[in-house]
């Protein structure tokens, strides 16, 4: 039978034949190309100092009869280094969205766990289809004084990685940027410029939640900005 | 029964909000300083965090957004009632340990105090709009936490204080709340007013 083997990049390892004897006559192959023998302790497979290239599948042969003994999927990977986490809310006061993702690659797979916990609350991040790395929660109280701590474990075959947000209901309040922004000349005067916008539809309540705007120009042929 | 929806009194509830989201704007950025103060002269880390406090109401509400306007208005004036009481008894405490020697933080509570009544008072202005008018003031205020330490005390302010800083932000949004046209009532001009 087949199964995955998971190691460290750079690690050293033995591949056994299967229940073979050490001292059987074995033939080992990677991605159904013969491994040179020299690679060879006995009927173990000796892979030093692991690359990712050297990721495959492996199977070893019984000498005479060229009877399969033994297959196995090697997937060479990291585990996981400390995730970034970011949380905000862009709809206040509906709720906040979590995002993460990992600094870098672990090339095996990973599966993610986010905690968030109000006081003695326990909540519910609901996982968004796409992107996948995000979910959201839904304030149940609002107004409190008492913080927010999200945990994210990132969890692989070779490790876990784990960090916390720590903070205030207002702390991550950020709007999406303002939506329909259009300038239009103005008639008979060429020397004004009338802006429009709208507020980002995200922002679902602008009357008890009012945002505000802050304008900047400049011609193209000038580096320096105006502030309305 | 539904409150009074005449003209005048829509207008008149249209300028108590607009003085009331004034006046709880000042408020907190006065509380904000406050805390600074408090901080500073009780010799506290600002980063300290206060579990729930006893006996001071909590800014923190669920279904907010469902509460309706009279809703709004009574649990803003039982707070506001609360931390007048409070407030005094800070003040007091103050006075007793410090003496006039820390007169910045006696008159910031002070300052903050008096905000905290006008506030009250506003409310109740409100509420008269309501078909419901406000509650009898029952005056003295919880009974302070006498088993404190010293230590536990200052702790306590400071725990009255960030509460208080969190009821203004949310009196600002009630009050916004409140100001909106119900459905059903004339359109009325729209105000323009700075957030």
């Amino acid at each position: 039978e087949s199964h995955i083997q998971y190691e460290r990049v750079g690690a050293d390892v033995t591949m056994k034949c299967g229940s073979m004897d050490w001292d059987a006559a074995v033939t080992w192959t990677a991605n159904g190309t013969d491994i040179d023998e020299s690679h060879q302790n006995g009927s173990y497979l000796i892979l030093k100092n692991v690359n990712l290239t050297q990721s495959g599948q492996y199977s070893c042969y019984e000498g005479s009869s060229w009877h399969l003994k033994y297959q196995t999927d090697l997937r060479v990977g990291m585990p996981p280094k400390e995730p970034v986490l970011m949380c905000r809310s862009n709809n206040y006061p509906k709720g906040f969205y979590c995002s993460w993702h990992l600094p870098t690659p672990t090339y095996i797979p990973v599966t993610f766990n986010i905690s968030v916990i109000h006081g003695t609350r326990e909540m519910v991040c609901e996982k968004d289809v796409f992107p996948k790395n995000r979910c959201h929660i839904r304030y149940l109280q609002l107004f409190s004084t008492v913080k927010y701590k999200v945990t994210l474990t990132v969890t692989n075959a070779l490790g876990k990685s784990s960090t916390t947000l720590t903070f205030d209901e207002f702390a991550i309040v950020k709007p999406d940027p303002p939506e329909s922004v259009v300038a239009k000349p103005v008639p008979n005067n060429p020397r004004r410029l009338e802006v429009s916008w709208q507020n980002p539809s995200s922002w679902p309540d602008p009357e008890s939640f009012p945002l505000k705007f802050f304008l900047r120009y400049r011609p193209l042929i000038l580096d320096q900005w105006q502030h309305v | 029964a539904a409150a009074d929806s005449s003209p005048s009194a829509t207008l008149r509830r249209r300028d108590l909000c607009s003085r009331g989201i004034r006046l709880a704007g000042k408020m907190r950025l006065d509380v904000i300083d406050l805390l600074d103060t408090y901080v500073e002269r009780q010799g506290l880390d600002a980063s300290t965090s206060v579990a729930a406090v006893e006996g001071v109401p909590a800014a923190a509400v669920e279904h907010w957004d469902e509460q309706t306007g009279t809703q709004r208005l009574l649990d803003n004036l039982m707070a506001y009632r609360a931390f007048r009481a409070l407030l005094a008894q800070m003040l007091e405490e103050q006075r007793e340990q410090l003496g006039e020697a820390d007169a910045v933080l006696g008159r910031a509570l002070a300052a903050v105090l008096l905000q905290v009544s006008a506030f009250a008072y506003h409310l109740e202005e409100l509420l008269q709009l309501e078909s419901r008018g406000p509650p009898c003031d029952e005056g003295a205020g919880p009974p302070p936490p006498s088993h404190l330490s010293l230590f536990e005390r200052k702790l306590w302010g400071l725990g009255v204080l960030r509460e208080l800083a969190q009821w203004a932000v949310r009196s600002v949004r009630d009050l916004r709340q409140l100001a909106k046209p119900s459905p059903g009532s004339s359109s009325a001009p729209s105000m323009t007013e700075s957030p």
